[in-house]
């Protein structure tokens, strides 16, 4: 039979997984995989590796943010809007004066200026940045998060891959998985900022929970032997000895375990408390976070909302890129703050500022990334990129890059090669180390 | 035929730049130059086609019984040719569990289970067979069947599911169901909602066009759009850009669609040429737009209109036929088997051949033959010994490739097939028969099976919640922690499997005898009787239970609705 050749989607990359899921499948029931993950959490010699395993936070500022109010102020009396630009601590880069804190950190941040990615439509938009491709008939591309957690996961981790944050009532968006599929999909933190189904179901005692669960498994592997299509068998089988794991992680969610100090400094928004949460996720070892802020889309009052929603931004980042360096955690984490598009230069009749993808920007700090490096430039007025223009594929190839994942890796879907970055992408190499 | 060699593995590769649509050419025809496969094979696809295309014989259509033995032929001599002894039959509980989730999307009952069980005659499967695919259910559940083949991720609109159930229940002809869908008219009722295919993707051509070829005829040719297809020589961009031509003009998005008289797909070869697109099908017959036959279809048009574009698709695609047949055929293979006889069921070219040699081309002729008949096709492959095997690999050899359907390989249930089971085995919804009052305003009104449809699509609505948390069936599934998470902790699922008013666990509770708690629960939730070696065990793990019986009863059913025996079709 010559049909081998026309295996689908990686297929020999998702028995790789089964074999690995086999492995842990064999190694020991439900009991003694949460074991595993308790050792995990609390030895020295797991604490050294998790600080060397790289990880990425994405921070979604969903609607929209002004680049204007942020990162790319202007005087233009035509355009700039009633904040001034203060100078930073990298000689020359002045941000919004609703940053103060902030600009005395640039040296640890990285900005892109010079972002122009053409689609102004909410979804489409968030569709581009957050694949880093166009769409395409016929082949559905998982977000770049997704990747990265497929990318950074330790194989043997019972952690969540990559654990995403929706509360905020707009920006909710459910990360695409694609031609990756279920296994890759990341846990949602959308009702609370605790996991869906990870408590113990009333009127069941944690004794009787691993017993139905043990018997679940025995039966399931009996009925599997001498089967055809055994392995997706093990598949769901690995799927359910994730559960217990997952139970046990129910301490990384609650946030009473930090101090009321640290739980004050970030802030007592939810946005505060989510990138504190993401931050002992990613401590744990969860390579993949995103919180998504919303409420960004300001087309009435512009500069009403944004002196409401800057500060906090400004409060919250500052305070965990300080966090993430004093626990040595930034070196080994990328943290993006991106949205759809940005805001025009125009203020329209409401003192709002409408959607805008022509010349706009974003940050980046830790893994990867030279502190202190501005790419790109916009004009006078910030109607056009000046210098250094950079699309949405760019984006994705930078983030590959700077966390040490070959950009031009490909997957393979069906017969069809697909780079991790589209081909013709380049990464920003000034904001790179 | 009409094969023109000018067009198979021929034509320019380079960087397209298509002017009118979205999308821009990518950079992979340079990082794929090296594997493409040599237009060399213009001559070996010719003789492929040939050999794959004899001529219709003039014999009349085959019953039902000669179909399925001719299927088992073909089977038979591809397995003594890899010397290999196919699984067993499978036995009667699980041939009843396989056709009743394949022709009715749930687990039988334990009263269908006992009567089949205890029907001594030789024909019962054949009976069952008839029984389901003429019964109510079954057009309620290939319509939703369907609608995820032709929508996949535009699949659940209810309209459209109900159009495509009419179509199942009346047995319309699977030409005429394309043609509906391409052309309409869309001016009654019955028909308004065909549109769908073509509403939801006309804002996107070449989203249209890709999914069109790809569930019409088995052929994904997006990889041509940007030069000829680096690895089957089949596709060029000829065939690309000849494909969109069937659909630039057709307008819609907003739930009306229509078709604009004028123009033409245009797109630049790699010496930068624009080059206007030929109107082609993937055959390679061209189209001229002023030699066009007449409309059929419609004669209240102007016999001096011109056929549109989508028209001339319809037509030639209905009368090249092989694309068209082939690729229904192969992908409700697919459905029944687990894989297409060629796979993946969307890569239908000269340099993927068919799992078993002849299979699929004999099926297509014969659905041909048969005018289309969904029903006799669908009838036909449950009948075979093939689809028949058990699960069960008998012999000490290694268990053989999916590709030789020695053995019967397991499926995920679709999330609609899972959610229905769930709610049947723990008995939180039921399918009664008829009551004597029931029958009785049936037959009076003429209409069969009322009762069965108000039955089943009720526990469609129910099992909604449901449906949605689960793990969808893909092509490659995967199972993920999400819905091991929800099966293990949510409140919806711990409510089934609890005791409660008379469902399963309550049921169990009641009765004394703890042998008979096991077996009643294997039967319902597993539709067989319990094996010699389970029983015993249950029934010594269940007496450990330190809980009361009612919570022991609730744990148990838990374990087997979440184990792999009720996960997957065997």
């Amino acid at each position: 039979m010559n049909v081998p050749s026309i295996s689908s989607c990686g297929s020999s990359d998702h028995s790789i997984h089964r074999r690995g899921f086999l492995q842990g499948a064999l190694s020991g029931s439900g009991a003694t995989l949460v074991g595993g993950l308790a050792a995990a959490a609390d030895t020295p010699s797991g604490d050294a590796l998790r600080k060397q395993q790289k990880r990425a936070l994405f921070i979604w500022l969903a609607g929209g943010a002004s680049q204007f109010e942020m990162w790319d102020p202007k005087t233009s009396s035509e355009t700039g809007g009633p904040f001034r630009p203060i100078q930073t601590s990298v000689p020359d880069y002045q941000v919004c004066e609703l940053m103060p804190k902030l600009a005395g950190l640039m040296e640890k941040i990285a900005v892109v200026r010079s972002l122009n990615t053409e689609i102004t439509a909410h979804a489409p938009a968030a569709d581009l940045i957050s694949t880093g491709r166009p769409k395409e008939a016929a082949l559905e591309y998982p977000e770049i998060g997704v990747i990265l957690a497929k990318e950074l996961a330790a194989r043997e981790s019972l952690l969540p891959d990559y654990v995403s944050f929706f509360l905020s009532t707009e920006g909710r968006r459910r990360p695409e998985t694609g031609f990756l599929g279920g296994r890759y999909a990341p846990l949602l933190l959308e009702k609370s900022a605790r996991p869906q189904d990870i408590d113990l179901p009333q009127q069941l005692s944690d004794l009787q929970h691993k017993e139905r669960e043990h018997l679940r498994q025995l039966l399931s592997s009996e009925f599997a032997s001498r089967r055809a299509g055994a392995d997706l068998v093990n598949g769901y089988n690995s799927a359910f000895a994730k559960v217990r794991g997952l139970m046990q992680t129910d301490h990384l969610f609650d946030l009473d375990k930090e101090p009321a100090s640290m739980r004050e400094r970030y802030g007592r928004t939810e946005f505060g408390q989510q990138c504190l949460l993401a931050r002992r996720l990613l401590e744990a070892g969860v390579p993949m976070v995103k919180v998504a802020r919303g409420f960004w889309d300001s087309h009435h009052d512009n500069f009403e909302s944004h002196r409401e929603l800057v500060p906090d931004f400004d409060n919250v980042f500052s305070v965990l890129l300080t966090d993430l360096e004093d626990r040595g955690l930034l070196e080994s984490t990328l943290v993006i703050v991106l949205s759809e598009f940005g805001r025009t230069p125009k203020i329209n009749k409401d003192v709002g500022r409408d959607h805008y993808a022509a010349a706009w920007s974003c940050a980046f700090a830790g893994c990867g990334i030279k502190g202190g490096a501005i790419h790109g430039k916009t004009d006078p007025d910030g109607k056009t990129v000046a210098d250094g223009e950079v699309n949405a594929s760019d984006l994705a190839a930078t983030i590959y890059t700077a966390l040490g994942i070959d950009p031009r890796k490909d997957y393979h879907v069906g017969l069809r090669p697909v780079p991790l970055a589209k081909e013709d992408s380049e990464p920003i190499s000034t904001i790179l180390t | 035929m009409k094969t023109n060699p000018e067009n198979i593995g021929s034509g320019t590769r380079g960087n397209a730049v298509f002017t009118e649509w979205s999308g821009s050419n990518s950079g992979c025809t340079e990082r794929l130059r090296s594997t493409r496969v040599s237009s060399q094979r213009i001559l070996l696809v010719i003789v492929f086609f040939v050999l794959t295309h004899p001529s219709f014989a003039a014999d009349k259509v085959l019953s039902v019984e000669q179909a399925a033995a001719k299927i088992d032929g073909f089977a038979e001599s591809h397995w003594s040719a890899h010397g290999i002894q196919p699984a067993d039959r499978s036995d009667n509980a699980a041939f009843l569990r396989r056709i009743t989730l394949d022709l009715a999307g749930r687990i039988p009952t334990t009263s269908e289970l006992d009567q089949f069980l205890g029907d001594k005659s030789k024909d019962k499967r054949t009976k069952v067979i008839a029984q389901l695919i003429n019964g109510p259910e079954f057009p309620l559940h290939m319509g939703s069947v369907l609608d995820q083949m032709i929508q996949s991720r535009h699949a659940g609109n209810a309209d459209f599911v109900d159009y495509l159930r009419r179509n199942v229940r009346d047995n319309k002809a699977w030409d005429v169901v394309f043609r509906e869908l391409m052309l309409g008219p869309w001016d009654t009722d019955e028909l308004k909602n065909a549109n769908r295919f073509l509403d939801k993707r006309a804002k996107t051509p070449d989203v249209l066009t890709v999914d069109a070829t790809r569930v019409f005829f088995g052929v994904d040719i997006s990889c041509a759009k940007c030069h000829d297809h680096p690895l089957v020589a089949d596709w060029s961009q000829d065939h690309f850009y000849g494909m969109a031509s069937f659909f630039n003009r057709t307008t819609g998005g907003k739930g009306k669609v229509g078709e604009k008289t004028e123009g033409d797909v245009k797109f630049q070869d790699s010496d930068g040429k624009e080059k206007t697109a030929r109107v082609m099908f993937l055959n390679g017959q061209v189209l001229d737009e002023t030699a066009a036959t007449e409309s059929t279809t419609d004669d209240r048009k102007p016999a001096s209109k011109p056929v549109g574009r989508r028209e001339q698709l319809v037509n030639v695609a209905l009368e090249e036929r092989y694309f068209f047949s082939r690729s229904l055929v192969n992908r409700l293979w697919q459905h029944l088997f687990g894989s297409g006889l060629v796979h993946p069921v969307d890569q239908m070219h000269s340099a993927n051949a068919s799992a078993v040699p002849g299979l699929l081309e004999w099926l297509a002729d014969d659905f041909v033959e048969s005018g289309y008949d969904l029903r006799r096709l669908i009838t036909v492959l449950v009948s075979s010994r093939i689809y028949q095997l058990s699960s069960e690999w008998p012999h000490d050899s290694e268990i053989p490739d999916a590709t030789l359907f020695a053995v019967a390989t397991l499926r995920p249930l679709s999330r609609r097939q899972l959610s229905f089971s769930l709610l049947l085995a723990t008995g939180n919804a039921r399918l009664p028969g008829p009551d004597p009052v029931q029958l009785r305003v049936e037959r009076y009104l003429s209409v069969p099976g009322v009762q069965r449809v108000s039955q089943y699509l009720a526990i469609e609505k129910q099992a909604e919640e449901l449906t949605r948390s689960l793990d969808p069936r893909t092509a490659d599934f995967q199972s993920s922690a999400v819905e091991a998470l929800f099966m293990s902790n949510n409140p919806v699922t711990q409510n089934l499997v609890a005791a409660k008013d008379d469902n399963l666990a309550a049921r169990l509770a009641s009765l004394q005898d703890t042998r008979k708690v096991v077996a009643t629960a294997i039967r319902m939730v597993f539709s067989r009787e319990p094996r010699d070696d389970e029983l015993p065990r249950l029934t010594e793990w269940f007496e450990k239970q330190k809980s009361d019986r009612s919570a022991a009863a609730a744990q148990l059913v838990w374990a087997l609705v979440a184990s792999a025996e009720f996960r997957f079709n065997h």
